[in-house]
């Protein structure tokens, strides 16, 4: 079963080509990665898919109201909010006021310890919103504190380093209700030991769900455990569904 | 520098100035062109002790914020609409411009022939408030960080979220400083309009009727408590406004 099927896209800037007519397909739970040179077209992709930009041509097929997640290029966090309150505005948005209807963090919090949904239950069992709030709180502490950022949930954004910043972006996307997660350049500006750590605990994360990832660094899609997709000069397809290839 | 320092040194030169006008009174030596500080203080607290003074600040004050707040509030709501509505904003430009352009007692002079003078100043506060929040909201509204939205676009923020967390913390250094200033000119103008059409028991009227009797002394005694009144409100809004927006923006 696909998750996403791209057929013939096409996209051009002020008449330069930049997707010419590109066609994929993503099966479900698997992580693909995009590869190729800087102005191949990776990230004009990813903004189509996420219907940031139109495109001149082609058609993206997917379930109904697939829910997106993504880690941008830049960070695009609020600067005056704490990296907690930047993770709680996805978490919630789409879910603090329905919580049951799935997703990481909304998921588990709707969820009892006993795995029922909080749903099913009593009126009167049921939590309270604020209940799940702390919930959804300590779970977005957790996934902060294993990519290193024990200590720093309260600090704003702004106070955090460039790479610390980039954590922030990337749990948050982990933790928001999603069907498709989009990575473009996720682990730019992590150290050797961050990245390793950052690598591990978002392909833990997102086991069995369909990612997008794109990188100028085969070993990230190596360790991610992604097939590559390589794209060469204008966003056309070099080589598609086969495993890690370099060159 | 230490919050003390800074304090101290503030204090310091509000005192410098003090023994300027001091001095200068001393040499003028006439209580009808200047009079001393000491003169002025003697007649605010006499002032002060009478209930009429008390009725009179608190209607004047009354009428300057109502103004003040109704500017705000129309400013707030048209800004918001006309960063989503372009026709509207276009509609608005030249309007807004006029506004900004006409000298005070021209406003003053031509709404006096509509409303009672008891509505003047409500008025005219409000008019020179909702251009200048106007044009730093809509400012505020459209400088957010277009990265951001596509951020809330992709994470299907709902639109309150956005409201709160992204456009709120974006457009806030722009309402705060168009807010000081606006209360300032709200202030001045509301006064002056009160002075033009004297409505009864107004800081105005009462300006007005020291110029009359020629009374300096009184003169400067409701100039300080013009000064004073505004100082305090705009301390006390603008920490209002930082209360509401810390409180806002915890998630």
């Amino acid at each position: 079963m696909m998750a996403l099927e791209i057929c013939s896209l096409s996209k051009s800037f002020g008449g330069r080509p930049v997707l010419a007519d590109f066609s994929c397909a993503v099966p479900v739970g698997r992580c693909i990665c995009l590869f190729g040179p800087s102005g191949c077209g990776k990230t004009t992709l990813l903004r189509i898919l996420m219907s940031l930009e139109e495109p001149d041509s082609g058609v993206i097929r997917w379930p109904q109201r697939a829910r997106i997640s993504a880690v941008f290029q830049e960070d695009r966090l609020c600067p005056d909010l704490s990296a907690l309150a930047n993770c709680m505005l996805v978490a919630g948005s789409a879910s603090v006021r329905a919580v049951e209807k799935g997703g990481a963090v909304d998921e588990a919090v709707a969820v009892g310890e006993d795995g029922r949904a909080d749903s099913s239950r009593p009126a009167w069992l049921r939590r309270s919103r604020a209940d799940r709030r702390s919930e959804a709180h300590r779970l977005i502490c957790d996934a902060l504190a294993q990519v290193g950022l024990k200590g720093c949930e309260h600090q704003p954004v702004r106070e955090l380093s460039g790479g610390q910043s980039r954590r922030v972006a990337l749990v948050r996307a982990l933790v928001s209700s999603y069907d498709l997660l989009i990575l473009d350049e996720p682990f730019k500006g992590l150290d050797a030991q961050a990245r390793q750590t950052v690598i591990h605990y978002t392909r833990q994360q997102a086991q069995g769900k369909t990612v997008l990832l794109v990188t100028h660094d085969l070993s990230e899609a190596e360790a991610m455990g992604a097939e590559v997709i390589s794209l060469t000069g204008r966003g056309n397809l070099a080589h598609c569904n086969g495993s890690v290839s370099r060159g | 520098m230490p919050r003390v320092q800074k304090t101290v040194r503030k204090l310091a030169a509000v005192a410098f100035w003090l023994v300027v006008w001091a001095v200068a009174s001393a040499g003028i030596a006439n209580d009808l062109i200047l009079v001393s500080p000491l003169r002025v203080l003697e007649r605010l607290g006499g002032l002060a002790l009478t209930s009429d003074f008390w009725l009179t600040v608190a209607q004047s004050f009354a009428r300057i914020v109502a103004g003040f707040v109704l500017g705000v509030s129309a400013a707030v709501a048209a800004a918001i609409a006309a960063s989503r509505f372009g026709l509207l904003r276009e509609l608005l430009e030249p309007l807004v411009l006029t506004i900004k352009s006409i000298p005070v007692a021209s406003f003053i002079v031509l709404i006096l022939i509509w409303v009672a003078s008891a509505n003047l100043a409500v008025i005219i506060a409000f008019l020179m408030v909702l251009p200048i929040l106007y044009v730093n909201v809509l400012k505020g509204i459209q400088r957010t960080d277009p990265q951001l939205l596509e951020m809330a676009d992709v994470f299907r923020i709902s639109r309150l979220r956005r409201v709160r967390y992204i456009y709120l913390s974006q457009v806030l250094p722009f309402f705060v400083s168009g807010c000081s200033v606006a209360l300032g000119m709200a202030w001045k103008a509301g006064v002056a309009a009160e002075i033009i059409g004297l409505p009864d028991g107004s800081l105005g009227e009462m300006l007005y009727n020291a110029k009359l009797y020629l009374s300096t002394a009184d003169i400067f005694a409701w100039t300080l408590v013009i000064i004073l009144v505004s100082l305090v409100f705009e301390k006390l809004f603008m920490e209002l406004i930082r209360l509401c927006a810390k409180r806002l923006e915890q998630i």
